[in-house]
């Protein structure tokens, strides 16, 4: 996406943002200069965000933006999803499954779905991932980590 | 002879067994930090902060510290042997350091790297000793005002120096203050923008936004990129720089050191602007700037010395005014917190332990690095060897697990991740994540002195203006704001005209 564009679409987000921000804080109280209220100070942000977000936005369609800046190149979209998936499913799995378990199939799917390594290696790995965590976390640092049914390596 | 008596109480506190372990060990791991890219020192020192909960105050802090100047070390290793600085402060030893491995004299860099971060270490410290007691005399009198105006000063000079458009940089600023907000209003005790959200009635998290804003969102950003590391095929002998190779380096190692230390205290500059600087002027006064960016020692030496100078500098602000400088302090400034210790300028005097402990422990840390780590390169060297495809799965496993262990709160986890995409995203559409940090650190403590300056002036405000200290900063905030505007409306000859 060209630098404009990405400005044009990130400073409507920022103005959006700080209107809802600006209007939220108005709710909280803004009090008085010599007594400002809870909202008064995310209020001022709020307002000052907006209004570089204007200016930026005015920018995104004047000549003056330069196109220097554009970070070209494609973005991984499949293995940057899979990663963050993956974030969020060991985020759903760590406490119903236990931190082992969740380790497991967290490190599996990154080396076998993201690296695209195979089964033995990712599994292999994943095995000594867990084992690793639990010895520094678990009998190193004595962290409670949730432990799930699958309390395999509780000794 | 103060200074001397309390030196050498802090060594007292340093050397204690305990204390010196703390001390090896965060050395350690700042070196595997540094040498490894991708974490950094201030997303290792979130990673570990839950664990030194345990700990007493001053080992925790010895620890962190360790780990904070360990990577600075670590990070020059990696830059010198594979070109990819292990942290953003050794960027400019990539350049020379890396050339003179491919030369076979990767050994003198190294060791150069080594002894001139030494020396930076320990004349930082000395400036440390004298420096810091002062400042916090002398900001003793600070008022709300003043405090304001200084953090005010901070962030527009991080907004100066941030790469791209200082718009966005404000931009960040202010999302940072908004995210600041969020939790307990200190004056009314009224809820602001927390929507029912239990986990956010005390505010955001600094340690999961941190490990977010940077751990999370630094790797999904190397994730596919398909990153290519190759060591340098050379063994690495003559670690002892020869006498040439100090004749050369001494006076960039004394010039780095000075620029380092004093830019470094400067709240907001961090530890890479100062190594940019460094080697510009090394590069300007050599009488053969030709030999730079093709293996010139002194583009190591002065660069390297000066971020470990600059690493001492960002502690003056911090344990004098108790305002960080950079995220790595930010960290810091909650370690205290959550130990129920208040930082800023009461520090030296109630916590004496506390405060001449970590100073000196920063010198027996830097012996201890040299000493380590010269006979431990080729260990670190192996773990260069960790393809990237296997270490970042690790990197994000020790952020997951560091977020829950914070206090044991999925909420923790949520937040980390949530942050982590945040970053990512804030990336893709150019806007850096450093301002966000100060400001969202900084946040409260702005929200609270702006406030009380308001109050006690009745409303107006003349207060950060007449008031002479306040005036200063004032001043100097309006000073950077309009350089940069100078430079966008009338450009330097050679320069495009480019967005303020």
């Amino acid at each position: 996406m060209p630098a404009v564009n990405r400005n044009w679409y990130s400073s409507l987000f920022f103005i959006l943002l700080s209107a809802y921000a600006c209007w939220e804080s108005a709710g909280l109280g803004l009090g008085s200069f010599s007594k400002p209220g809870p909202g008064f100070f995310p209020f001022l942000a709020g307002l000052v965000l907006g209004s570089l977000g204007v200016v930026i936005f005015l920018g995104a369609w004047g000549s003056w933006t330069p196109s220097s800046d554009i970070r070209t190149g494609r973005i991984p979209w499949r293995p940057l999803v899979v990663t963050f998936l993956s974030l969020l499913g060991f985020r759903f799995v760590f406490k119903p499954l236990g931190f082992n378990f969740a380790t497991l199939l967290f490190i599996t799917v990154i080396l076998r779905f993201v690296e695209r390594k195979g089964w033995a290696i990712s599994i292999g790995t994943a095995f000594a991932a867990a084992l690793g965590a639990y010895t520094l976390f678990e009998l190193g640092l004595q962290s409670q980590l949730p432990n799930g049914p699958f309390d395999f390596f509780g000794f | 002879m103060d200074a001397l008596t309390n030196i050498l109480y802090g060594f007292s506190v340093a050397l204690t067994p305990v204390n010196l372990s703390y001390c090896l060990l965060g050395c350690l791991i700042g070196t595997l930090v540094g040498v490894l890219p991708g974490l950094g020192p201030a997303g290792a020192i979130s990673l570990l902060l839950p664990l030194t909960f345990r700990l007493d105050i001053t080992g925790a802090l010895i620890m962190l510290a360790g780990i904070y100047y360990g990577a600075m070390y670590g990070g020059s290793t990696t830059a010198i042997l594979v070109n990819i600085p292990g942290e953003t402060a050794s960027v400019m030893t990539c350049l020379d350091g890396y050339q003179m491995a491919r030369q076979g004299r990767a050994g003198p860099a190294l060791g150069m790297a080594a002894f001139g971060s030494l020396i930076a270490g320990t004349i930082s410290v000395c400036g440390l000793i004298f420096l810091a007691p002062t400042l916090a005399e002398g900001a003793l009198k600070f008022g709300p005002p003043e405090y304001f105006t200084l953090m005010i000063m901070s962030l527009s000079l991080v907004t100066y120096l941030t790469r791209g458009s200082m718009i966005k940089g404000f931009m960040m600023v202010c999302l940072g203050l908004l995210l600041g907000v969020i939790g307990n209003d200190p004056v009314t005790a009224k809820l602001r923008f927390v929507y029912n959200i239990t986990a956010l009635r005390s505010g955001l998290g600094l340690v999961p936004v941190l490990m977010g804003l940077f751990g999370v969102s630094e790797v999904l950003s190397s994730v596919g990129s398909g990153e290519d590391r190759t060591i340098v095929k050379t063994k690495i002998r003559n670690l002892l720089p020869s006498a040439r190779d100090w004749k050369d380096s001494s006076l960039p190692i004394l010039r780095g050191t000075t620029l380092g230390f004093f830019l470094g205290i400067l709240p907001g500059i961090g530890l890479s602007i100062p190594t940019f600087v460094s080697y510009g002027l090394e590069k300007k006064l050599s009488k053969h700037p030709e030999r730079f960016g093709s293996g010139a020692i002194e583009g190591v030496a002065g660069p390297e010395a000066c971020n470990n100078a600059a690493a001492g500098g960002t502690f003056v602000p911090m344990l004098s005014l108790g305002i960080p400088a950079t995220a790595s302090m930010a960290l810091f400034l909650g370690a205290l917190m959550i130990h129920g210790v208040q930082p800023g300028p009461l520090l030296v005097q109630e916590h004496p332990e506390i405060f001449w402990g970590l100073i000196s422990s920063m010198y027996v840390g830097n012996v201890i690095l040299v000493i380590l780590n010269l006979p431990l390169i080729a260990v670190w060297v192996q773990v260069l060897r960790i393809p990237y495809s296997f270490l970042y799965p690790m990197i994000l496993l020790f952020c997951l697990i560091g977020a829950y262990c914070l206090n044991n709160q999925i909420a923790e986890l949520t937040l980390m991740i949530i942050f982590g995409g945040v970053g990512y995203i804030l990336r893709y559409f150019d806007y850096e994540v450093t301002p966000l940090i100060l400001a969202f650190v900084l946040g409260p403590m702005i929200e609270d002195s702006f406030r009380q300056s308001l109050t006690l002036s009745g409303g107006s405000f003349d207060v950060f203006l007449l008031r002479p200290i306040a005036g200063i900063f004032f001043v100097a905030t309006l000073l950077i704001l309009s350089s940069k505007l100078w430079r966008h409306v009338v450009p330097k000859k050679g320069e495009t005209r480019r967005d303020a």
